[in-house]
């Protein structure tokens, strides 16, 4: 077997909890279910951050994002064993570094009235009624414009062809990350819950970021956001189906590797959260996996596995040498044989000040040194919460009872 | 499950290059508890953020403020 191809594929702010693989009730992902069915798939699958950026760097170094840094370690080693780099993304700064080529399909900005910088600060600080009212003119923060799932694919597919062999494909799927800016979404008509939720949440500043949400993505109820949201989820799997059904055609699929996964998940309205990935609770933190191994069929994965942990699985499998110790440990032996690789998963929280969790499979600790959310300013998370994930798999009753036996694994 | 085969074409060579034995002495210090195996490894690491500083500019001006733009958008 010649070495292989390897394409990366992430799904921005995917969660389980919209996908019918995972029991939704609608199906908003049949490709990616047919994908999982013919190859391997992690039902518990969790990130090492709620956050893209640190998040993005674990899966590239295999390292825990307080090891990280900006070391962008896998790419680095394809590219020096021969293989074309690829990324298709725009975050750019440090994650260009060993990818020959990094970019998205160019797209126009939104014109508007006025663009001018100093009147865009002061709008964001006007309240959410002015706000509204302002973006109408003024190019806001949600003016700018994201390559659509189907470009990305189309790009991809273009790249491929044209690569030499073998090489590395990442491809960074944003359209499912709120406010779905790629997604076109009629509004159903369904009654407003904007005033319900504003009573629901307790912090003004935090009640101000959700009023500016809904301004951004102009509806007034979460079940209509979460109707958008299921179609931008539609809208990728169609995608990533175009470029799966491709390789299958052009029967590369015997000599490529494909790992498809989420960054972070997002909380719809879990836990007071509204459209925030903030806060370690399981929506943010648990996401899809899925992993094409040439002549390897499917098998269904229910012991723990974290984002850290694909680097060192494709190191072992292309036999490379890693004289960085990593964080991660290879899933080989789940893969091949089902031994359980690790008992515990660890999280830092990416958007606010200071929280992190420990998780093994039947209990939850997490510490919040300063719970303070960047985004909404609102605190998600009391000092210490603990979880009993058995019985209370949604997080809701804090068991916490002054100390825990995973307290030892977060000093 | 069959893992690919190393072909020697594909392999990466590696050269020596000499170094100061003090300088030697104070990357293996600096190395302690870092996760770094070897002074190898750190001497590499440190080029290659040498190297690609020279040949690209991760933070152009014009780059930053798409990146700016599109995270704004996204809510941060």
């Amino acid at each position: 077997m010649e070495k292989p191809n390897v394409i990366f594929i992430v799904i921005d702010a995917l969660r389980p909890k919209n996908l019918s693989m995972f029991s939704y009730e609608k199906e908003t992902d049949k490709n990616l279910k047919k994908i999982a069915n013919e190859n391997i798939f992690f039902r518990n699958y969790f990130s090492t951050s709620n956050s893209t950026a640190p998040a993005l760097n674990s899966i590239f170094t295999g390292l825990y994002p307080p090891n990280h840094g900006i070391l962008h370690q896998f790419p680095y080693t394809t590219d020096e064993e021969g293989y074309e780099t690829i990324a298709i993304d725009w975050i750019g700064m440090w994650f260009k570094e060993g990818f020959d080529y990094y970019e998205e399909k160019e797209t126009k900005e939104t014109k508007k009235f006025l663009n001018i910088p100093f009147i865009k600060k002061i709008l964001l600080h006007l309240p959410a009624w002015a706000y509204k009212f302002g973006k109408k003119v003024v190019k806001t923060r949600a003016s700018a414009e994201f390559s659509p799932a189907i470009d990305t694919a189309n790009l991809g597919i273009s790249k491929i062809k044209e690569a030499k062999k073998p090489f590395f494909l990442f491809m960074h799927f944003w359209d499912t990350h709120f406010p779905f800016p790629t997604t076109k979404y009629k509004s159903k008509g369904i009654k407003s819950d904007t005033e319900e939720i504003l009573k629901m949440i307790k912090e003004n500043s935090q009640k101000e970021y959700f009023k500016k949400r809904m301004a951004d993505i102009g509806l007034n109820s979460t079940e209509e956001m979460i109707n958008k949201y299921d179609e931008a989820i539609k809208n990728v799997d169609e995608a990533v189906g175009k470029v799966y059904q491709f390789l299958k055609k052009e029967k590369m699929l015997d000599n490529t590797i494909i790992v498809i996964q989420g960054d972070h998940g997002d909380s719809l309205k879990e836990h007071n959260i509204f459209f925030e990935h903030s806060g370690l609770y399981d929506v943010s933190i648990h996401v899809p996996l899925i992993m094409h191994i040439p002549n390897f069929e499917h098998k269904e994965i229910n012991e723990l596995a974290e984002n850290v942990d694909v680097i060192p699985t494709l190191l072992e499998f292309l036999e490379e040498k890693e004289e960085q110790k990593l964080d991660g440990v290879s899933l080989w032996p789940l893969i091949k044989d089902g031994r359980e690789v690790r008992e515990k998963i660890f999280s830092w929280d990416g958007l606010s000040h200071d929280i992190k969790s420990v998780m093994t499979k039947d209990r939850k600790l997490i510490i919040a040194k300063d719970p303070t959310c960047n985004l909404c300013k609102a605190k998600h998370h009391k000092e210490k919460e603990e979880y009993d994930l058995e019985k209370d798999k949604e997080e809701l009753e804090n068991i916490y009872s002054g100390k825990s036996i995973l307290e030892k694994d977060l000093e | 499950m069959k893992r690919p085969k190393k072909k020697e074409e594909n392999k990466v060579e590696y050269g020596t290059i000499s170094l100061p034995t003090p300088l030697i002495d104070k990357i293996r210090k600096r190395i302690e508890g870092t996760g770094m195996n070897s002074v190898s490894a750190y001497v590499a690491f440190v080029l290659r953020e040498v190297l690609s500083s020279d040949s690209k500019d991760f933070f152009e001006k014009k780059d930053i403020k798409k990146l700016k733009t599109k995270l704004k958008s996204l809510g941060y």
